[in-house]
């Protein structure tokens, strides 16, 4: 029986355009198996790192000796040891994730789609794949699996979320950074919505102890431009807040508005080191998630 | 300066101006909020925009609901006057000339001098470009006004002068439809219609069915003229009943007089009356206070034709109610033809006319003679016969032919018969049996009681009344199905029946009227019972009507035919025209009227109502309905120049106020659909070039 069969946002048309894809992380991170991604420590591997100076202590045998007859110093070849990835997947379930405009689903449930094809792809390539659900602190975390059958009851938490509360992204963010000890993957899938100052201090926090980040933001189009005419009042999701608005009066600068916020937290994630990736929720999973991958896989 | 609105209708709308934010509070409960994931962008937009945007939307309820009330405002025709433009005044003078306007003012005038004089004093103080009309509540043929408005004063000063107390009610909603309509056309700034009036409660309670608002900007002043208590009695003259059965040359008639005392005190009166032929008499009255009291006064026309008698009341404190007219027509004296000898016929002629030559009764009997009825008969004068079973029988034919042609023929037994009747003919529905006799007597009884032969002999509750008559010998009457019994006797015999024959009628008795017979010759009322049996089918051809004073007049005839109305008797009056514009009779009267071949003569009373001293003393006055006005006593002596004069002064607001709901309408119209609001300007931050992803 194949093992994904079962579940809502790892159908088997989808498992099987992500099988085969790979995901590779930029910088180093800690493992305890051998795998595709580097290690931060130096060791017997086939992938030449740099020289050092021999001191005393450090193994004969490995003193590259035709140096030593070129320069007549003692200096020890060293190798880039390859490790497993370690991978956090952070996903927002606060209400306002569960919007749904134009978009072909909610924002939540493109989360969950974005998350269960990147845990999948992970532990395909015999990496580990951890899953924590929050909104204004961490709702629930999930140890990381390494097999397809260890990444069971993350897919079945995917299936239980119900959207609510407020979100506070950095503050999840900053207990994410403050639990994880080795160097890891940490993606967040959140629509972001909060002050993009407040958001880049716990992408820096994460990115002081050396995490690699990936911050992907699903949005849906009716948020990102109004899609209605005339007098229209509206609540907010989060906070039950309601604001008449005029929408032909406010359009144009409405989204112009919301194109500063994305610059915003674009050149936060930048100045972070993140890799970020703003995401339409019209566009098929499988198809962003392919193409995202691929990139990856290709450099 | 005062302030009026001429369509305060439209003020009633005026919490139609809430509609606005009823609609709103209605329209955002029913209204489900859009679910939006944030509004974070909204507030980083502009952190006042919910602020800004409940302004505006009060501002905008708040200038739609302005917008709505200065258009109602609008519509009802502000107008504030004292200021503004003065321009030519169109003033109609309505004055009340009813009768109880002949009543004294205080002062010791009459009211109605007072309210011509006041009506003189804005016709004298008119300008060139004024003009005025001349409305009288009661149409007085005798004094026409000027038609529609006028600037000749001297026109109106000469109406002024001719108007005079009527005794008529007059109708205030005809009076204020006429002076409407002089209104319509004009094109004077101002117009104001000017009520001189008592406002007696008896013509201003009563409520209009249809009154026609004036022209927008015309006022309605109303100047009541105050009526002093009346400490002196007065008694009304309400009505004249003539007896119902048409008069007769020769034949004394009652006519009786209704009084009305309204007041409080007794009133000690004196009813005169005077008829066409100069025959006068009266008559002291005393009429107890609330009361009515009827006088009869005995009548008696000497000669056939149209005759007339006035009537009228001395003696009491208010004239306008005192008279009354009665006309009749009287008809010639009937000739009774007895055929044979007066033995035969016992009491009858004496009876049916005491003189012989229809003095006091009017019937004028003549005796034929002979065994049989006269071949003459049927193309003499006398439509009345008398005659005996035996010469009926004998000249059938005769009295046939009389029966024909609409005569009357009375056939009875002689007195001193005491045989068998012979053979009666054919057509004759009604024969005598044998003799019957009783030495007792037998009760009389009435068995045809609606006959109108006993008009005169019924009582006040209608009831015949014959007095105990006993009928010694009597034939009894066989009547066929066209035979009606008239009078019986107790044991179930009839004594008298009638039979419609062709166009006349056949009057059969088994009863002579000698005191052999029956004790009924004796009785006062045979003398009514003979004389009524000629009367009682008669009829007249000539019309009369009785109206009165004020009563609208309805004439069958069209606008082509003139019409001519002389005074016979009472108010002189001679006038002429076309029907429609005579109206009415305004004083007491007897006139003939004619239009072309046809007369028609109209005997008019006083208004009894014009008497009654209840005056409306509040400002509210039902007879105008829903009109505008105002109600202003009229101090005696003092000029209404000055209040017309102010009034000439008019602003008209309703402009200004069209002005400002259009100015409201556009800034509603900017502030419902602004202008899209500018995005914020870049921060410093995020000026710098974009990094790509």
């Amino acid at each position: 029986m194949n093992p994904v069969s079962a579940y809502k946002f790892l159908p088997p048309e989808l498992a099987d355009r992500l099988r085969g894809l790979t995901l590779s992380v930029r910088k180093p991170v800690e493992g305890a198996l051998q795998g595709l991604h580097r290690s931060p420590h130096h060791g017997a591997s086939v992938e030449f790192a740099d020289y050092r100076e021999y001191t005393r202590g450090d193994p004969p045998n490995l003193i590259d000796w035709p140096v030593y007859a070129r320069s007549d110093r003692y200096v020890i070849r060293r190798y880039q040891e390859e490790t497993n990835l370690c991978a956090c997947i952070l996903l927002d379930t606060s209400e306002s994730m569960a919007f749904r405009g134009g978009g072909a689903r909610s924002k939540i449930d493109y989360g969950c789609f974005l998350a269960a094809g990147l845990m999948y792809v992970l532990v395909n390539q015999s990496d580990a794949a951890g899953l924590t659900l929050f909104n204004e602190e961490i709702r629930q975390s999930l140890p990381p699996a390494r097999s397809l059958e260890g990444l069971r009851p993350l897919l079945l938490a995917l299936e239980g979320i119900k959207a609510s509360g407020r979100s506070r992204i950095d503050r999840a963010l900053h207990q994410i950074a403050e639990q994880i000890q080795r160097r890891s993957l940490v993606v967040l899938i959140s629509d972001l919505l909060q002050d993009p100052v407040d958001l880049v201090k716990g992408l820096q926090h994460l990115r002081h102890n050396k995490h690699e980040i990936l911050v992907l933001q699903p949005l849906d189009p009716a948020e990102m431009s109004l899609d209605f005419m005339g007098l229209a009042e509206l609540r907010e999701l989060e906070t039950g807040a309601r604001l008449v608005v005029q929408a032909d009066e406010l359009r144009e600068a409405y989204a112009q508005e919301v194109q500063k916020f994305l610059e915003e937290i674009r050149r936060g994630c930048l100045d972070s080191l993140a890799e970020y990736h703003l995401l339409d929720t019209r566009q098929p999973v499988e198809e962003v998630l392919h193409r995202q991958l691929h990139r990856a896989k290709g450099g | 300066m005062t302030l009026s609105l001429l369509n305060p209708f439209f003020t009633l709308l005026l919490p139609l101006a809430a509609l606005p934010v009823i609609f709103h509070l209605f329209f955002r409960l029913k209204k489900l909020p859009r679910p939006f994931p944030t509004l974070m962008f909204f507030h980083r937009l502009d952190p006042r925009l919910n602020a800004r945007r409940r302004l505006r939307e009060w501002l905008i309820l708040l200038l739609r609901a302005l917008l709505i009330l200065l258009v109602l405002l609008a519509l009802a025709r502000p107008v504030w006057f004292g200021v503004g433009r003065e321009g030519g005044a169109a003033a109609v003078i309505v004055i009340d000339n009813s009768g109880s306007m002949s009543g004294a003012a205080q002062g010791g005038r009459s009211k109605l001098k007072q309210a011509v004089d006041a009506a003189r004093d804005i016709v004298n103080n008119m300008r060139d470009r004024d003009a005025a009309g001349l409305v009288l509540l009661v149409p007085d043929p005798a004094v026409p006004p000027p038609a529609g408005l006028t600037s000749d004063k001297d026109a109106l000063k000469i109406a002024l002068d001719n108007v005079s107390e009527t005794e008529a009610g007059g109708s205030v909603a005809a009076a204020m439809a006429s002076a409407v309509a002089m209104l319509e056309h004009t094109s004077a700034a101002r117009c104001e219609i000017h009520v001189l009036s008592d406002l007696q409660a008896e013509k201003w309670s009563q409520v209009p069915v249809d009154l026609r608002p004036p022209r927008p900007g015309a006022r309605i002043v109303v100047h009541r003229i105050p009526s002093p208590f009346a400490s002196q009695p007065n008694v009304s003259l309400a009505g004249l009943q003539m007896p119902s059965r048409p008069v007769v040359a020769g034949r004394r008639f009652p006519v009786e007089a209704q009084l009305v005392n309204p007041g409080p005190v007794e009133a000690q009166v004196r009813l005169n009356w005077l008829d066409d032929s100069g025959n006068r008499g009266s008559q002291e009255l005393t009429v107890a206070p609330g009361a009515r009291k009827s006088a009869t006064v005995t009548m008696e026309a000497s000669n056939p034709g149209l005759r007339w008698a006035l009537f009228s009341l001395d003696g009491d404190d208010f004239p306008a109610d005192n008279d009354a007219a009665a006309a009749f027509v009287c008809g010639e004296k009937h000739a009774v033809l007895f055929a044979g000898e007066p033995g035969d016929f016992g009491y009858l002629p004496l009876a049916m006319s005491p003189s012989g030559q229809g003095r006091l009764s009017g019937l004028v009997v003549s005796f034929s003679g002979g065994d049989s009825l006269p071949a003459s008969l049927a193309g003499g004068t006398a439509s009345f016969a008398v005659t005996t079973w035996d010469r009926l029988a004998r000249g059938a034919s005769e009295a046939h032919q009389l029966l024909a042609a609409g005569g009357t023929v009375l056939v009875v037994p002689s007195p001193n018969d005491s045989t068998s009747v012979a053979a009666m003919p054919d057509w004759l529905a009604i024969s005598p049996r044998s003799l019957q006799s009783a030495s007792n007597g037998l009760a009389l009884t009435v068995l045809d009681k609606a006959s109108a032969m006993f008009d005169d002999l019924r009582d006040d509750k209608g009831e015949v009344a014959l007095h105990n008559v006993k009928v010694f010998r009597f034939y009894p009457l066989r009547t066929a199905a066209d035979g009606t019994p008239v009078l019986g006797v107790e044991d179930g015999g009839v004594v008298l029946a009638s039979q419609k024959v062709g166009a006349g009628l056949l009057l059969a008795s088994g009863l002579a009227f000698d005191p052999a017979w029956s004790t009924l010759p004796l009785k006062p009322a045979f003398v009514a019972l003979a004389q009524d049996m000629v009367l009682a089918d008669s009829g007249t051809s000539a019309k009369s009507i009785a109206l009165v004073a004020g009563e609208p007049l309805h004439l069958a005839s069209t606008n082509a035919d003139a019409l001519q109305v002389q005074s016979l008797g009472g108010s002189a009056l001679d006038w002429k025209g076309k029907p429609a514009q005579f109206l009415t009779f305004p004083r007491a009267g007897v006139y003939a009227m004619r239009i072309g071949p046809r007369t028609t003569y109209a005997a008019v009373s006083s208004s009894e109502k014009e008497g009654r001293q209840k005056f409306i003393t509040s400002d509210d006055l039902p007879a105008l309905g829903a009109l505008s006005y105002t109600v202003k006593d009229l101090p005696g002596g003092q000029s209404l120049l000055p209040e017309l004069r102010k009034q000439e002064r008019s602003l008209d607001l309703s402009l200004p106020l069209i002005l400002l709901a259009f100015a409201c309408l556009g800034l509603e119209g900017w502030l419902a659909n602004p202008p899209p609001l500018k995005p914020r300007a870049p921060a410093a931050a995020s000026s710098s070039a974009p990094v790509p992803t």
